[in-house]
């Protein structure tokens, strides 16, 4: 009996020390959320810690809160101030790009013949803030290292033809050249279906990048689908033709 | 042994020669998206941008490009290089701008870009995009290599006075018409009793420091009956316009142009919309309103059609009847 009192009067005991322990731990282990640094010279402000924020809206009123903020308010320094934070763009989540592929590979081109299946990428963007734009541009036109050309597209030509920034159909074996189809999420209204090509802008020829996906509105997995085609006739030098797309995503500022 | 060691080397060339890049997947992200700084001349600032690697690993290296606006829906054309008097660098101890290093796969960097506004740098805003930049693959055969930039936009006014103008106003606020009556000199915008009325807000800065309107519409019938739609407080870059937009854009059928938003229901008579257009920190407000009319002009249409339909039945109805009974009348005689 003596046995058992002595056992739970020593629980009892170390149950207490326990619960003194926890209470002095979590008073000396306060949290910080909040990071500044600062120095005569500089001043780096780190994206918020916020343990909770968001936009609450009633046909009454609008408030934005962020709890635990390191700066709430328009930051201000001897001479600069930043907006960098949910209060002001309304944003605590970062601008995403991906391309499924980086390698666009068109295997050996036969004269006069589609190469099947047309190599293809998915672009995918999330940015749940504001909206993106993605602008495509090629370093130059596929060549090979002794400088024979593939020349960029001009679709079926005529009253079919193409330019960089509209898009136009291209069926006919006999037109040769290089471009591109998109189709999916938020691309351009030019391209109307999967015959529709554009040939890619070029930075050798002084062009400016041009926009083949473009949303004004917050985006989530916004996904298009890229396809390459590349057509040469009986007269094209054998080689191997290579060239640098280049894919920009920017978010909407 | 011999026949072994030119195996080896066989296989060691032809390893050489045969060198593919995989297909390489990009999948990369930056944080934050936006700063927007205003700057005294001949201050400078360093702010932290992240760069997180979720494909696989690359060789990346940065840019600064500076750019302007090019529509009035956020496009841009960027410049050759950074313009402008503001200078760029990278104060991170291992890298530069412009300089390349590896980011492996699920990794993080962050770039310390330090900004500073040269001495009596011109007051106004100046705009950039700090790319990073990913290699693209190598190959032997006949490819296109994707060179892939993903960008986080720098937006820097500069100012001696912290004191920056606010030149906004609206320079467009109109409804989609269905059909459009001129009529003594005016012209009136009708659409049908069951359409979604798309409404465009287009806001001007004619400023040198860009603006960012906070911009509400309000729908008001004649009976008094209103409906209030927030736009986005999208910025609105120096000498441009722009295309404002609901936040949460609803389905729109009839928008065939980019609008701001879209009112939906059942529309009898005359409309108001009215756009207040006010901005952060400052008390000025700019009002703009347009109406409409609203009928059901189709059904209308629809039931004049009937009702001349039956009329001219009738009538023949009653000239049928008018003949039958003459004839009827004749036989009788």
């Amino acid at each position: 009996m003596n046995l058992i009192n002595n056992l739970v009067s020593m629980l009892i005991r170390v149950s207490i020390v326990f619960v003194l322990l926890l209470t002095l731990n979590s008073q000396l282990s306060t949290e910080v959320y909040a990071v500044n640094m600062n120095s005569t010279n500089y001043n780096i402000i780190f994206g918020n810690l916020n343990i909770g924020s968001g936009r609450h809206d009633s046909p009454n009123y609008s408030m934005t809160t962020s709890l635990g903020q390191t700066f709430a308010d328009r930051f201000t320094s001897s001479g600069f101030v930043v907006k960098v934070g949910f209060q002001y763009i309304f944003t605590t989540m970062p601008f995403e790009f991906e391309i499924s592929s980086t390698l666009i590979n068109f295997g050996t081109l036969i004269p006069n013949t589609f190469p099947t299946p047309l190599p293809t990428l998915d672009v995918t963007i999330t940015n749940p803030s504001r909206g993106y734009d993605v602008q495509v541009i090629e370093d130059h036109p596929l060549r090979t290292l002794s400088l024979h050309f593939i020349p960029d597209t001009t679709c079926n030509g005529g009253i079919q033809a193409c330019s960089r920034t509209s898009a136009n159909v291209w069926t006919s074996t006999a037109a040769t050249g290089f471009g591109y189809n998109a189709s999916g999420h938020d691309v351009t209204a030019d391209f109307l279906n999967n015959t529709y090509y554009r040939p890619f802008a070029s930075r050798e020829a002084g062009h400016s990048p041009v926009t083949f996906m473009s949303s004004t509105i917050a985006a989530k997995n916004r996904i298009s689908t890229v396809t390459f085609l590349a057509n040469i006739d009986g007269a094209q030098a054998t080689g191997t033709y290579q060239t640098v797309i280049n894919f920009i995503a920017v978010p909407k500022y | 042994m011999r026949l072994v060691c030119v195996g080896i080397l066989l296989l060691t060339i032809y390893h050489q020669l045969s060198t593919t890049a995989n297909a390489e997947k990009l999948h990369v992200s930056v944080y934050p998206p936006q700063v927007e700084i205003v700057i005294k001349p001949g201050k400078s600032l360093l702010q932290a941008i992240d760069l997180k690697n979720n494909g696989d690993t690359m060789v990346f290296s940065t840019s600064i490009l500076s750019f302007e606006p090019s529509d009035d829906q956020g496009g841009r054309v960027f410049k050759d290089k950074a313009e402008g008097p503001l200078r760029f660098s990278l104060e991170n101890s291992q890298m530069g701008l412009g300089d390349k290093f590896v980011l492996k796969s699920r990794e993080k960097t962050q770039a310390l870009l330090k900004i500073r506004a040269v001495e009596n740098a011109p007051e106004g805003d100046y705009y950039y995009t700090l790319f990073f930049v990913a290699d693209p693959p190598v190959t032997q055969t006949t490819a296109g290599l994707g060179r892939s930039y993903i960008g986080a936009n720098i937006l820097v006014s500069v100012t001696n006075s912290g004191n920056m103008p606010i030149e906004g106003k609206i320079a467009q606020l109109q409804v989609i018409p269905r059909y459009s009556l001129s009529l003594f000199g005016k012209t009136f915008t009708i659409v049908e009793s069951n359409d979604e009325v798309p409404v465009v807000v287009k806001i001007a800065n004619t400023g040198q420091f860009m603006v960012t309107p906070q911009v509400t519409l309000k729908l008001v019938s004649s009976l008094g009956k209103s409906e209030t739609k927030k736009l986005f407080p999208a910025n609105v870059l120096k000498n441009s316009q722009r295309l404002m937009v609901q936040e949460e854009f609803p389905e729109c059928k009839r928008c065939k142009i980019p609008v701001s938003t879209v009112f939906k229901g059942w529309f009898f008579g005359k409309y108001t919309v009215s756009a207040a257009m006010t901005f952060e920190f400052a008390d000025k407000k700019i009002y703009a309103t347009t109406e409409f009319w609203a009928f059901p002009i189709r059904l209308m249409g629809l039931m004049g059609l009937i009702s001349l339909v039956s009329l001219i039945s009738l009538i023949r109805l009653m000239r049928h009847k008018k003949h039958t009974k003459k004839g009827g009348d004749m036989h009788g005689k």
